[in-house]
């Protein structure tokens, strides 16, 4: 038997502790979400017409993001699978640094890359499908990379030598054997871009010109139009396609995936320069957005960041920020915490898929739910920034629970009985084994939820206070200003929030290199 | 059609580092060789080189007296077996079988007469429409021997083929393996580190820690 392959049993401590996770997101989940749903149902049933009217509007311009998010799934396929294969079978010199540069466009938060798009293609392409089409495979490279290099890496080579030596040529060997194999691998990545740019928010409010998703079209019914019924129905209908799509996308997880492993070998002489042209392209929106923030009227100054630092507004936004993320770190850590010590237990392992469910809901539709449930019940004052944090908990939690619930549960529980054998008592015996494993998962878990909560802005923009908006909605704010000084501003704000975002994902890479 | 194999001073490395020193070695046409030495001596990588996956630091490997290090694997005619069968995992037994044949100019008829006289020649005739994953490890490992002898490669070279099966299956399939690359007139080259199995199999065996 292996390490890990023993659960503790169910008891009911084990059920107390999972009680707790469930009980919250019931609460500030699936009674929100119903309640949304709910809306939707009363439109249908007080006025059909009023409903076929708004679904008619959901669906065209879900059909124009769909036609957005394929044409992204194709380009960041074709542009990431060969890095991927880069990545995971060839070994050369700067390989970690590349790698580490892959993740950076998908740890920044979405503005900030929105940004440095519009810094560096300033006036040779303006705001469109094209310019949305890049910025969309920027962001998700890191998802096909992870994802299909992973499964890259971990196919044995000894396939594609067998198919070598049965007369296939390279190129017959990739789309014979390679590529077939790696398709699960290929579908996952793709399911996970679809869902990533068919609900994206940011890039397309600073890139997309008249480009729509559902996400932005929801922002605009609750921020602008105020029109909460129709809000309701935008993310209903949302989240429905995001559940299907994961849904199929889930379908390959199940496939086999267990092909070996791979020897990297050395990059082909012919092959030297790719990894260069990767990274050029990688630093070359990055280097442009603060290129933008010293650009001004007169010339390259640092006066927008004077501006920036002498304004009181910058300080409220870093207090909004540095509160809200506080508060989502610590809820989703906890929660977290609860939902990976309940899941050790034999009868609660699957407990952790349910709270992988809201990576399906946007933050706007998150943020509305939570706003529209917390209208239904009268006298009930939950301030905004409390709105906000659970928006972000909830936001985080996938990826929280994801940290913890393996560092977790992949304890053999023949510690625990080594333990108490020992002498140990139950309580000594837990902290003794777990106190290890949490000190590396924990902070992990934490700077993942910090970080998450700086970027988000979706529900952020409704939520925070009008007087106190966050880093990121006052950088929206800036961004979508038309005078030019607000955009060398919102780029100097674009600047901190991304070298924050880069400090907490160096932090968190260098707990998982552990 | 059965090869001779040439081996010239070849040495072998890892990073441009060798671990072996010159090698030289011939195999007569028909001749079946075993090579035995522990884990880790090179043997597998000596049969990497002579397939085409890794290249040897110096020397020269030549196949009816034409050199074949400079030329990619799938012109080289050379067949390899592992340890493990590496069955194509979306292809079924039939298009296993058939898959180093569809590259050949041969006729899809000639090919479905090919795979079934292979699949009756181990016994599996009925088996040519399952998934791989259905089949035992001897049947498996029985698969990948004639998809490996399918395009009648000039040579043969087998990683350890044997060792992933348990004591009695061993036996039963060591001697298949050479009645098989007997009838089929086949040039092979066995690694092993059990001396019972390259007594079993081969016509010569060589210590590799001795040669």
């Amino acid at each position: 038997m292996g390490f890990g392959d023993e659960k503790l049993k169910t008891t009911p401590s084990q059920v107390a502790i999972g009680l707790v996770p469930v009980g919250f997101l019931v609460v500030v989940f699936f009674l929100p979400i119903s309640l949304l749903i709910n809306e939707v149902v009363q439109i249908g049933f007080s006025s059909s017409n009023q409903l076929s009217v708004l679904l008619e509007s959901t669906v065209a311009i879900s059909l124009t993001a769909g036609f957005q998010a394929v044409g992204s799934v194709v380009l960041t396929l074709l542009i990431g699978i060969p890095l991927a294969g880069l990545l995971s079978i060839y070994k050369f010199s700067g390989q970690r640094f590349l790698q580490a540069l892959v993740l950076v466009p998908f740890v920044l938060p979405t503005l900030v890359t929105g940004l440095a798009f519009r810094g560096l293609f300033d006036e040779l392409l303006s705001p469109g499908l094209l310019l949305l089409w890049l910025s969309h495979v920027y962001v998700n490279l890191a998802v096909v990379v992870r994802i299909v290099g992973g499964a890259w890496g971990a196919l044995d080579q000894r396939y594609e030598s067998i198919a070598a030596s049965l007369n296939k040529t390279p190129v017959q060997v990739f789309r014979l054997i390679t590529l077939p194999l790696l398709k699960p691998a290929i579908a996952r990545a793709a399911a996970l871009v679809f869902v990533f740019t068919f609900s994206s928010l940011g890039l397309v409010l600073l890139l997309g010109g008249s480009q729509q998703t559902l996400e932005s079209q929801l922002l605009r019914q609750i921020s602008l139009l105020l029109d909460f019924p129709a809000a309701a129905v935008t993310a209903t209908f949302q989240f429905l396609i995001s559940i299907l799509v994961l849904a199929i996308a889930n379908r390959f997880n199940s496939a086999k995936s267990d092909l070996g492993s791979r020897e990297k070998t050395a990059l082909p002489r012919a092959m030297t320069r790719v990894p260069i042209v990767y990274v050029v392209l990688l630093l070359l929106p990055l280097l442009s957005l603060f290129g933008l923030s010293v650009r001004t009227n007169t010339g390259i100054s640092l006066q927008n960041w004077v501006s920036v630092l002498q304004d009181e507004a910058t300080l409220d936004a870093v207090f909004a920020s540095i509160r809200i993320a506080s508060i989502t770190g610590l809820l989703s850590v906890t929660i977290g915490l609860f939902v990976a010590l309940a899941a050790r237990s034999r009868g609660l392992q699957k407990l952790p898929l349910l709270f992988a469910l809201p990576i399906s809901v946007s933050s706007v539709t998150v943020g509305l739910a939570l706003l529209l449930s917390s209208r239904s019940i009268e006298n009930l004052l939950i301030p905004n920034f409390l709105l906000a944090s659970i928006a972000h908990s909830l936001v985080a939690l996938p990826f929280v629970t994801a940290v913890l619930v393996p560092a977790i549960t992949n304890i053999d529980s023949r510690w625990y009985t080594a333990a108490a054998a020992l002498g140990a008592n139950s309580w000594r015996g837990q902290k003794v084994v777990l106190a290890p494993i949490l000190d590396r998962a924990v902070p992990l878990a934490l700077t993942l939820a910090i970080a998450i909560s700086l970027g988000e802005f979706g529900a952020a923009s409704f939520l925070a206070e009008a007087n106190q908006p966050t880093l990121a909605v006052l950088l929206l704010r800036l961004a979508t200003r038309p005078a030019a000084e607000a955009l060398g501003m919102a780029a100097v704000l674009a600047v901190l929030l991304g070298l924050i975002s880069l400090g907490l994902s160096m932090m968190w890479q260098s707990q998982e290199s552990k | 059609m059965s090869s001779k194999l040439s081996i010239k001073n070849v040495v072998l490395g890892y990073n441009d580092q060798p671990f072996t020193s010159r090698i030289n070695l011939e195999i007569a046409p028909n001749e079946i060789v075993a090579i035995l030495g522990p884990s880790g001596c090179g043997k597998s990588t000596l049969l990497n080189t002579i397939v085409g996956g890794v290249a040897a630091i110096s020397g020269d490997i030549f196949l009816n007296e034409v050199a074949i290090q400079g030329l990619p694997t799938h012109k080289r005619g050379v067949g390899i077996m592992f340890q493990q069968p590496f069955l194509f995992p979306h292809l079924n037994v039939f298009q296993n079988v058939a898959f180093g044949l569809e590259q050949t100019k041969v006729s899809k008829d000639e090919i479905r007469e090919k795979v079934e006289s292979l699949l009756e020649m181990v016994q599996l005739s009925d088996y040519a429409e399952r998934k791989v994953d259905e089949l035992s490890g001897g049947q498996a490992q029985r698969i990948s021997l004639i998809r490996t002898l399918a395009p009648s490669p000039k040579l043969v070279l087998l990683d350890e083929p044997l060792s992933a099966l348990d004591a009695e299956l061993r036996i039963e399939l060591g001697g298949e393996l050479r009645t098989i690359l007997k009838t089929q007139n086949m040039t092979g080259v066995f690694v092993t580190h059990d001396r019972a199995e390259a007594d079993l199999i081969a016509d010569r065996v060589i210590d590799w820690q001795w040669s």
